[in-house]
């Protein structure tokens, strides 16, 4: 087990953004988090990731947490490649060496071997993405959070990001992802959960919402 | 045309000394505004309040009541300064607080998410500011921080007021003694020279800053 959440909860002001949520995370699964606007998917990943504080609960956390953003967030005065290769110097203290050969190697997994030198303002919203991707990626991290990677994304670019995480699922890592994207969540997901006004509603695996799952949320996943 | 080869000749020397104050106060008061615009952000609530004081207080007094203090009203309590030293100090001082509120501005003006990809890499705080925070502020607020070192090239001239031979003080003698006008045009020519040259040194650094955005 990666994550385990015991009755977190979370208010903003008045508003109870997050009301007893209990969760747990194991290695290898791919989860989607979903539900509709407001019902608090980016505030559970972004507790998650430490950028929130809960009011109460706990979180057991055995793992280190990489994320990737809605906005990309990718350092403006960077290049690409000195995104990537940042964290790895810094914190995983490579040398200039290895981390420029992890960072390429990382960029060209996502196409984007070509733009090392590029800075974010040169890309499109997709590369953007996939860029936060690879930087993500090269941390090694035990679990990646996608905070709705495609949200910010024409259509057209939504799909290369879309196709880039699909290829991610096959390495045998955690992924956590926010999204709207119905059919993608179902096509590659473990779990599914699904959130409503602050709290999980449902957490199974797509066959057993099939048999089971109230038809409200089977309406939602179109099944 | 012998006459102006040299008064131009005597002014120079007033150049040297207005160009030395002038580098003197950058190459202090920059750093310290950068220093305490961090220290405003990072440190502890008393730091704070300290930092908040000073510049409320340089802010907030006259740049030559500030010389005049240094210069003739601390040798009243022993501590005495030359009239350079006085006007590095009280230039130092004074510029230091305005640009402690101008960085500080341009580094709240950064968009909150780099923090938090700094926070999900786990960047030290030595990275994060190096390399992204003071690299990304001091962009920010490059058109305040060319406006004050067009200002400070003017500003220079109030230590003729406590007898300090800069461009100004030089003319001035020039002009009493050969009762000429055309020392103060020499003067004003040797400004725009100066504040030309500042404002070319920021074109550079603001084209070398917008290569990534």
């Amino acid at each position: 087990m990666i994550i385990e959440c015991i009755n977190l909860n979370k208010k903003f002001g008045n508003l109870e953004v997050l009301k007893n949520i209990n969760l747990k995370i194991n290695k290898g699964e791919i989860i989607s988090i979903i539900g509709p606007s407001g019902s608090g998917k980016s505030t559970l990943l972004r507790i998650l990731a430490n950028l929130e504080f809960v009011d109460s609960g706990e979180i057991i956390n055995n793992g280190s947490i990489g994320m990737v953003f809605q906005n990309y967030n990718l350092f403006s005065n960077l290049s690409v490649i000195d995104n990537v290769k940042i964290g790895l110097i810094d914190y995983k203290k490579l040398c200039d060496n290895s981390a420029e050969k992890k960072a390429t190697e990382m960029l060209c997994q996502v196409g984007l071997g070509a733009k090392q030198n590029n800075f974010p303002s040169q890309l499109s919203g997709g590369e953007k993405q996939r860029v936060s991707i690879a930087r993500a990626l090269a941390m090694e991290s035990d679990i990646i959070l996608f905070d709705e990677p495609t949200a910010a994304l024409d259509p057209e670019l939504t799909e290369e990001v879309l196709l880039t995480i699909k290829n991610l699922v096959k390495k045998d890592l955690t992924l956590l992802v926010v999204t709207h994207e119905i059919e993608f969540a179902k096509a590659i997901s473990d779990r599914i959960i699904f959130m409503e006004m602050g709290e999980i509603i449902l957490d199974a695996s797509l066959e057993e919402i099939g048999y089971n799952g109230d038809d409200r949320v089977k309406k939602y996943l179109k099944i | 045309m012998k006459d102006i080869l040299e008064t131009i000749n005597f002014m120079i020397k007033g150049v040297g000394v207005t160009a030395a104050l002038y580098t003197c106060t950058i190459l202090l008061s920059y750093p310290l505004g950068v220093m305490l615009a961090l220290k405003k952000r990072t440190g502890n609530k008393y730091i704070k309040k300290c930092i908040e004081f000073y510049t409320w207080v340089f802010r907030g007094t006259p740049l030559l009541l500030q010389l005049f203090f240094v210069y003739f009203g601390l040798p009243a309590i022993g501590i005495r300064f030359s009239p350079f030293q006085s006007a590095v100090f009280a230039f130092t001082l004074n510029y230091g607080a305005y640009m402690t509120e101008i960085i500080r501005g341009g580094i709240n003006a950064i968009d909150k998410g780099q923090w938090e990809a700094a926070t999900i890499l786990n960047l030290s705080k030595k990275t994060l500011y190096m390399k992204i925070i003071l690299p990304q502020g001091l962009k920010n607020c490059l058109p305040s921080i060319a406006n004050e070192s067009i200002t400070l090239v003017k500003d220079t001239a109030l230590v003729a007021a406590i007898g300090l031979g800069d461009i100004l003080r030089v003319t001035k003698q020039v002009v009493t003694r050969d009762i000429e006008i055309y020392p103060f045009l020499l003067a004003a020519i040797f400004y725009l020279i100066f504040t030309g040259i500042v404002v070319q040194i920021f074109k550079i650094l603001e084209k070398k800053y917008n290569s990534w955005s």
